[in-house]
Order: C-alpha cells, then sequence, then structure tokens
C-alpha cells in the first residue's frame, strides 16, 4: 500500500496531464461556486449534468474535475446564504443564521472569507485523514470474500435507508424499488433476461448515467420552474468595498474550526447522514462551547465557521467506503461511483490493490483542489457573489439543454432520453411528496454487486448454508447477526443528530 | 384528533404493496429459464429467488407504511401545488417531451435552439434580443465542444451538415 502512495506522486507530478489535471480542477471548481452560488441548484445537480463530460477525460483529469465541482459547490452554497439568507445547498442552511446579519452590519466580506478559510482547513485536514485511513481499510477489505461482501453490502444498503431523511417505511420502500428497477435486464449471475416485457430497450437494463441525471438535475428545475420567477433573488451587492478578515479574528476561530473539523470528518464516515446534518452539529457544538452563546444568530463569525467547517470535513472520509468497498455513502459519491466506473476503476476491495497508485493520485488531487480552491475561492467571491440575481428564465433553459445532451453522449441512445424525462418526472413526484431518494439510487447502484456476492454465496454453501456460514465464514454470520443492532443504533444515532439540527433551527426560528 | 385514511403513506403502502403482487404474478412469464446443460442448469442459483426477494420485501415494507406510518406526521403531507404550479410544470414537461422526439430527427442544435427560446420566453422577464442570442449560440457552443474538441456524437441537423472548414457546426 505504501509503495502505490510513492507511485502515485510520480503519476499525478511526473505525467505530462499535471497542468491539464489543474486546468480541470479549476474549472470544476469555477463550475461548483458558480451553480453552488445559485439558491435552488445544488451541487449534486451539477454534478449529475457534467457527469458525462468526465467520462471523456482521462480518469486523472475526469474524477478530479468532479471532485473540484463538489468542493466548489459547497462553499458556493454559502455565498448566497451570507448575503441574501437564501442557502444555495441543503449544507448551507446553518450558515443563514449568522451570515445575514453579519452581512446586514456590512461584514459580508468578512463572513465570506470566514466560511472560504474554515471550509478550505476543515477540506484538507479531513482529505489527510481519508489517505490516512483508505490503506489500512482496503488491507482490511482485501480478506473479505463473497460471503463477506454480500453482508457488508446489504448492511450498508440498510444503514442509508434507515439513516435517511423522513420515514422509515418510505425509505425502506424506496430501496426496495431501486432493488426493482435493478432487476429489469439481465441478471449478474447468468444473464438471464428479466422484468424485459419484450421492449428491446429495456434489455441491457435501466441506464445509470439518465437515471441519475433525472433524479437529480430534472425535478430540480421543474421546481423552480413551478413559481416561474424572473430571478432567484432579487439584489444588489458589492462586496469589493467591505471590510476584510484580520488575522486576530482568524485566530480566534481556529477552536471552532478545528472542533467542527472532527464533528465534519466523523459524521462522514456514517453513510447516508451528510452534511446538512454535520453542518447543524457543529454549529449546535459552538453554540455549547462558547462563553457568548446569546450572539449567535446575530452576527457572530464562529456561526459562519462551525457549520462551514463541519459540512466541508464531511467530503473526504464518505469515499473511504466508497473507494474500498464499493459503497457509496451518500449521493455525491454514488456519482462518484459512476465515474469510477465508467473509467474501468472499479471501487472495491480490489481497487486499492490493482490501482492503488491511480487512486492515491486522485487522492492528492484532492489535496491540491483544496489549495486551488482557497485561490479561487478568495479572488472569485465579488464575482460570485453577483450571479445571485442571474435570471432563471435565461440559465434554466440552459441547465436543461446541458442535461439533455450529457444523457445522450454516453450511449448514443435516444431511449436514454426517455429515461431521463421518465426519471425526471418520477423524481419531482418523489420530492413533492418527501420521498429520499437516497434509497432508491444506492439500492438500484449496489444491486448487481449485491446478487453477485449472494449467489456465489449460495453456490459456495450449496451442502448447508448456515453450516457454511457459522463454519466456515464466522465473520460473515457475526456481520449478519449484527445487522439489526448496528442499523438500529445507527438509525437512533442519525435521528438524535437531526434532532439536534431540527433544535437549533427552531431555536433560531424564535 | 381527526385520522385521515388518504394520507400519502397510505397510497404509497398500499401502491407498494400492489407492485409486489405485480412482480410475484409476473415472476414466471418474465424470467428467463437458465439452459440445462448436461442435465444441469447454467444459472448457479434459482434465477426466481432474487426477484421474489424484492417483491417480498415490497409487500412488507409496503404494508408497514399503510398500517405503521399511516398518520404519522413525519413527510406525509400532499404538496402544496397550486394551478398556476401544475400549469407551469406541465408547460415544461411537455417542452422536454417534444423535445426528446425532435432531438434526433431535427438534431441537437436546431431543436436546442427552439427549447431554449420557448422556454425562456414562456419564463418572461427577458430581452428578446439576449433570449434569442442565448438560444442560437448555447446550443452551437456545446455542439461545437463535444462533437468538435470531445469527439461525441451528437445529432447533426439531418438534412445537410454545416461546416466551417473540418468543423461541423450543426
Amino acid at each position: 500500500m505504501l509503495d502505490s502512495f510513492l507511485n502515485s506522486f510520480p503519476i499525478l507530478f511526473g505525467s505530462g496531464n499535471f497542468f491539464t489535471i489543474l486546468f480541470a480542477v479549476a474549472l470544476g471548481l469555477l463550475i461548483g461556486l458558480f451553480v453552488g452560488a445559485l439558491p435552488g441548484l445544488t451541487t449534486l445537480m451539477a454534478m449529475a449534468i457534467v457527469l458525462p463530460i468526465s467520462f471523456f477525460m482521462d480518469p486523472l483529469v475526469g474524477i478530479p474535475f468532479l471532485i473540484g465541482v463538489y468542493k466548489g459547490g459547497i462553499f458556493g452554497g454559502s455565498i448566497p446564504a451570507i448575503l441574501v439568507s437564501l442557502p444555495g445547498t441543503g449544507a448551507s442552511v446553518a450558515t443563514t443564521f449568522d451570515g445575514p446579519p453579519l452581512t446586514k452590519q456590512g461584514k459580508g466580506r468578512k463572513a465570506l472569507e470566514t466560511a472560504l478559510f474554515s471550509s478550505v482547513i476543515a477540506d484538507f485536514s479531513s482529505d489527510i485523514v481519508t489517505i490516512l485511513l483508505i490503506g489500512p481499510i482496503a488491507l482490511v477489505a482485501l480478506l473479505i470474500g463473497p460471503p463477506e461482501l454480500a453482508a457488508i453490502l446489504f448492511l450498508s444498503i440498510l444503514i442509508i435507508s434507515s439513516t435517511s431523511n423522513g420515514s422509515v417505511g418510505k425509505n425502506m420502500i424506496m430501496l426496495a424499488v431501486g432493488l426493482l428497477i435493478a432487476l429489469i435486464g439481465q441478471d449478474p449471475i447468468a444473464a438471464l433476461t428479466r422484468f424485459t416485457f419484450d421492449v428491446f430497450e429495456l434489455r441491457a437494463g435501466i441506464p445509470l448515467l439518465p437515471m441519475l441525471i433525472g433524479l437529480f438535475a430534472i425535478p430540480e428545475i421543474l421546481i423552480n420552474i413551478e413559481s416561474k420567477a424572473k430571478q432567484f433573488v432579487q439584489a444588489k451587492l458589492n462586496l469589493k468595498k467591505e471590510e476584510q478578515l484580520t488575522w486576530k479574528e482568524f485566530l480566534g476561530l481556529r477552536k471552532t474550526i478545528f472542533r467542527s473539523t472532527i464533528i465534519g470528518t466523523t459524521i462522514g464516515m456514517i453513510p447516508g447522514v451528510g452534511q446538512v446534518v454535520a453542518a447543524f452539529v457543529g454549529y449546535a457544538a459552538a453554540k455549547n462551547a462558547s462563553p457568548n452563546p446569546e450572539k449567535f444568530g446575530k452576527g457572530e463569525l464562529e456561526g459562519i465557521a462551525a457549520p462551514e467547517a463541519a459540512n466541508n470535513a464531511v467530503n473526504g472520509p464518505t469515499l473511504v467506503p466508497l473507494l474500498t468497498l464499493g459503497i457509496p455513502g451518500d449521493n455525491v459519491t454514488a456519482i462518484l461511483l459512476g465515474a469510477f466506473v465508467a473509467h474501468g476503476l472499479r471501487p472495491g476491495p480490489q481497487l486499492m490493490t490493482e490501482q492503488g497508485s491511480i487512486v492515491f493520485a486522485i487522492l492528492l488531487c484532492m489535496l491540491l483542489a483544496n489549495v486551488l480552491f482557497l485561490i479561487l475561492g478568495y479572488f472569485t467571491m465579488p464575482l460570485f457573489s453577483k450571479v445571485v440575481s442571474i435570471k432563471k428564465s435565461y440559465l434554466l433553459p440552459l441547465t436543461i439543454v446541458f442535461a439533455f445532451a450529457g444523457s445522450f453522449v454516453f450511449r448514443h441512445n435516444p431511449a436514454d432520453l426517455y429515461f431521463l424525462l421518465f426519471f425526471g418526472i418520477f423524481g419531482y413526484i418523489l420530492r413533492k411528496l418527501e420521498f429520499d431518494v437516497t434509497p432508491l439510487v444506492m439500492a438500484f447502484i449496489l444491486a448487481p454487486s449485491l446478487e453477485y456476492a449472494f449467489g456465489q454465496t449460495l453456490s459456495l454453501g450449496d451442502d448447508g448454508l448456515l453450516k457454511y456460514l457459522l463454519l466456515e465464514r464466522p465473520i460473515a454470520a457475526l456481520i449478519i447477526c449484527a445487522t439489526p443492532i448496528i442499523t438500529w443504533k445507527l438509525w437512533k444515532r442519525s435521528k438524535r443528530l437531526r434532532d439536534v439540527a431540527t433544535e437549533v433551527t427552531s431555536n433560531q426560528v424564535k | 384528533m381527526k385520522k385521515n385514511f388518504l394520507t400519502p403513506n397510505m397510497i404509497t403502502g398500499f401502491l407498494s404493496v400492489l407492485i409486489g403482487i405485480f412482480v410475484i404474478i409476473k415472476i414466471p412469464s418474465e424470467i428467463e429459464k437458465p439452459v440445462l446443460i448436461f442435465g444441469q442448469s447454467s444459472s448457479e442459483i434459482d434465477p426466481e429467488l432474487v426477484p421474489l426477494i424484492v417483491a417480498i420485501m415490497l409487500i412488507i415494507f409496503g404494508s408497514y407504511t399503510m398500517i405503521k406510518d399511516r398518520n404519522s406526521l413525519i413527510s406525509n403531507s400532499w404538496p402544496n401545488l397550486t394551478r398556476s404550479m401544475l400549469k407551469n410544470v406541465g408547460f415544461t414537461v411537455l417542452c422536454l417531451a417534444v423535445y426528446s422526439l425532435l432531438f434526433n430527427s431535427l438534431g441537437f442544435v436546431l431543436a436546442s435552439v427552439l427549447l431554449i427560446f420557448i422556454l425562456s420566453q414562456y419564463m418572461g422577464d427577458v430581452s428578446h434580443y439576449i433570449s434569442i442570442s442565448l438560444a442560437i449560440l448555447f446550443p452551437l457552443i456545446v455542439f461545437g465542444v463535444f462533437v468538435n474538441i470531445m469527439h461525441v456524437f451528437l445529432p447533426a441537423f439531418p438534412l445537410y451538415e454545416v461546416r466551417i472548414g473540418n468543423y461541423l457546426i450543426m
């Protein structure tokens, strides 16, 4: 593993691609900042739409490009949250508590700089933790066989479903619907056709890309079109004249940033919980630890640093289960999984041994992206603060065209446009009925691996599955036995974290 | 408190159970039978097993939602959609459906020009000049980047290809 890590340096810095990688990351960051700064459009949507573009790049260029969009988008979301009290993404809702009061005091620029520095420091630290963790976990992952893999995959989708937003019953239905959609096409064991209803376009199964773009991008566009409002927000801002963050003020925030980084990194390792919860928990922890909690919500810099550091610290650790076990922890990592697979890098136990150097090179790109993020974020802040006032009527039709072109280019199949439209409408209905699509997407993505590992396990335990598991695969048996307990514990924990988030929100509303 | 019968959870659960039953009914006819090679099945496991498990999951979770979550206060409210919201979304979906059909027959550029122009005009508060310029320039740029730089296929105008030098324009 150490060899792979050391080999990643010449791959990244020695290849002629280095400046292309830098350019791709910078472009990704700018796209992310732009979309994140638009209230109503999320990072997830941006990633889903640009995902097909990354397929036509080298893996070392395409995947860092997507990571750039991700990182830029999370910070971009805090721009309208601070300036006009409209969170650009869910992760920046907690930032709206102290951002707008600071803007009213003429400290908008100071607040944005606090958000930027906290985000970069937390993101950088959590990426280092990711690099340190990934090697040992990958070594453990190598010891697992089909029974253990099947048990872990099953446990993962159960955890993701139980920790997602909303009602557990509806999340479990979404999980089953995701598995059902994955049944369409051919089974992964003997390539037998199933549930195609004699429709030729269904024989190859439901394509991932139109499904992802349909579920994540089209519903957001439709929701924005509902009100037919002319602009995302009416605002005139000029940050250039405002005062900047001082060194003394920044030093005063170091404890808050450190605390939130630990909170975000820990939450990032729990599948399905994500940035929104991390931001709220970070905010609540900072308020509890502060000698002046009454100042929170009235324009406190710590109230910006805490949620921003916590939500950005989630980014790195979510990649650990993805790269070592092939399990995406949230929707963003599900999109990244699509990119890895399209580039021939199948995340899972074998990835780190077969392509470890490339994976480490990608992780190093994440560190590089943070440095670029700091520079670009700092200098483009005034520019992106103007993005909030772009007219919807210009931007949304262009986004639709890009989403359709992106869905089409991968397979050149006109049917993919119909799949896109179907999943777009389906996703819109689900959003309006307050369904979380995460369990559906995760189940759809993990179903082939789960079914394959499950089939192999049944085949290996042909003489008696229980005996085989208990005597020859005790770890798999242990995981199966522990599944209800782990799922219950994590459900309780995520419920508690969400309760903290709700409490923080209701306190702010009062 | 008065209990509602037709809540979103109740309907979701009911639909889930129905889909589960439908899958069970369709399993015998919609799953290809494995080939027998020297009397042995080509599939290591019964191909009907996993679909059956999924169908049972749908029935169990659907029943749970119908019974237990029927009157839950968590994400169980009907969407607050006004007539004008439905009209806006309906019109957009109609445009997208027509766009999907025209994408191939009219070519990417022309179909996109029409979509951008119609949608931006429908949404209102646009300068006609900017709207027309964007509607023409954006599809041309996307087509140019995808086809000439990334070497990816997008449907060109079906009657004749418009080129500048070696570059396909639309």
